[in-house]
């Protein structure tokens, strides 16, 4: 279902409400603003993952060398 | 003594995807915003919503800190202004608040850049969670007579709030 874009208005002197849907030019601007923050998102997941994987190496690594996990986490 | 004032509550009742606090009084020294957005979106992703001093964001600089599930808390410096607040909503989060507090000093001067300073904290289950600080600075001088909060990637559903408070130091 696609929900309906509206903009709620409230001036702060007359206390007024208004509820009104979004320009043509609004719309647009919504539509650059999802597309740039779901790539953002999408490369800081990735830069994550990356990180994650990382980490899971580096520790194997230190494990297969003979430190404990304890010792693993004291260099954390 | 400092001075806390209630300037506008608004409780949604239905879906919005924009609020806009308009035609804010200059009379105070500082303003205070608290924000609880509530989402049935109910997938895993970053849920954000824009704020715009006087509807614009051109030129913003922001930084983050910010943590959730999947992530050790990382560090996000961002010139780019596309996503100032967001919270957690993982995969087995259909109904939850976002709770953001946003202190803004001195917004009325008409010679400086303003600088806005947000706690986020997510009020979800013990598995679903994101918690966030961010500093957020405007390139304008003008004073901020409006406030705009925009879903980016989701609407404001009915039960979010909003409360904008004026601080006086006198």
């Amino acid at each position: 279902m696609v929900e309906t874009m509206t903009v709620v208005e409230i001036n702060c002197e007359t206390n007024q409400v208004t509820e009104r849907p979004y320009t043509s030019q609004e719309l647009a601007q919504y539509e650059i603003d999802k597309q740039a923050l779901e790539e953002r998102e999408s490369i800081e997941r990735q830069e994550l993952a990356a990180k994650a994987a990382a980490k899971a190496s580096a520790e194997a690594k230190l494990a297969a060398l003979g430190l404990t996990p304890e010792e693993i986490a004291a260099l954390r | 003594m400092a001075t806390f004032k209630l300037i506008q509550a608004y409780n949604l009742t239905g879906s919005a995807n924009t609020i806009v606090f308009d035609t804010i009084p200059q009379t105070y020294t500082d303003l205070c915003l608290y924000v609880t957005t509530y989402s049935t979106r109910g997938v895993a992703s970053v849920e954000s919503w824009q704020i715009r001093p006087n509807n614009s964001i051109s030129g913003t600089e922001q930084t983050r800190i910010f943590s959730y599930p999947l992530s050790s808390p990382a560090f996000n410096s961002d010139g780019g202004p596309n996503e100032l607040y967001s919270s957690w909503s993982g995969a087995n989060a259909s109904n939850f608040y976002n709770n953001v507090w946003i202190y803004i000093p001195n917004y009325t001067s008409t010679s400086v850049t303003k600088c806005l300073m947000v706690d986020n904290g997510t009020d979800n289950n013990s598995s679903e969670w994101m918690v966030s600080h961010s500093s957020m600075r405007t390139n304008s001088t003008s004073a901020i007579t409006s406030l705009t909060l925009s879903g980016v990637s989701y609407n404001f559903q009915a039960g979010s709030s909003a409360y904008l408070y004026g601080i006086s130091n006198a």
